[in-house]
């Protein structure tokens, strides 16, 4: 760890909170992609965080270990005037619910927000060790 | 009978306080060295990551993130640097 460990480890959140804005972002782009009903729908996507270091000690903070993928079995719809509807007239689209989706983003911001905060806290914090003594 | 009188043994040799003071963590000058080439090595981390995320290979956080390390590290040595003039300020203006 450098001089500096907790500006690293506020950067390793910011990038994990990236992570989560991006597979948020596009989870709504491909909501209202359409398959046919022979293939996979598109899965929501969930970024899986796990910590950086040895336990017991003092961590070097958050990684993305992998991205989840939900369910592709998704949504059979009813849609004849589709280009890719069966026989049937039915399409398959993602299960992904935008209301979800932006609770997910909201709280994707969020947590950017702390890890940009305590950053901050931090530069503030070693900024004032080097008045100790003036 | 007066016993003989014992031959003057050598004084114990002093110790060696400036060699110990160089092993120890070596002189002013050198330390300060050694931390302005680390200040220069941050300074171009953080020069690297900046045009990379200028031209889209690299993210702005992490540019952010080295510059702000390469700032801190400039102050640490500067504060460092001024508390030693300081100190060898102090000793010059020593009035007898």
């Amino acid at each position: 760890m450098s001089l500096f460990g907790s500006l690293d480890i506020s950067g390793s959140g910011i990038d994990a909170s990236q992570a989560w804005l991006n597979t948020t972002a596009g989870n709504i782009a491909n909501m209202n992609d359409v398959s046919s009903t022979s293939q996979a729908a598109y899965g929501e996507q969930t970024p899986v965080f796990t910590p950086v270091g040895v336990a017991g000690q003092v961590g070097d903070g958050v990684t993305v270990a992998s991205i989840q993928e939900g369910d592709t079995t998704g949504i059979v719809q009813f849609d004849p005037t589709s280009p890719v509807a069966d026989a049937q007239g039915n399409v398959r689209v993602p299960d992904v619910q935008l209301g979800s989706q932006m609770v997910d983003m909201i709280q994707a911001q969020f947590d950017f927000q702390a890890n940009t905060a305590s950053f901050a806290d931090a530069k503030t914090a070693y900024q004032s060790a080097l008045t100790l003594g003036t | 009978m007066i016993a003989p009188i014992p031959p003057i043994q050598p004084l114990p040799a002093p110790p060696a306080s400036g060699a110990a003071a160089a092993g120890s963590g070596g002189d002013f000058s050198g330390s300060i060295t050694n931390a302005l080439d680390q200040v220069q090595q941050a300074q171009n981390t953080a020069s690297t990551a900046e045009s990379q995320a200028a031209t889209g290979q690299g993210s702005v956080t992490d540019a952010m993130i080295q510059a702000t390390q390469a700032s801190l590290d400039t102050q640490v040595t500067v504060a460092l640097v001024n508390k030693g003039v300081a100190a060898f300020t102090d000793i010059m203006n020593m009035q007898f």
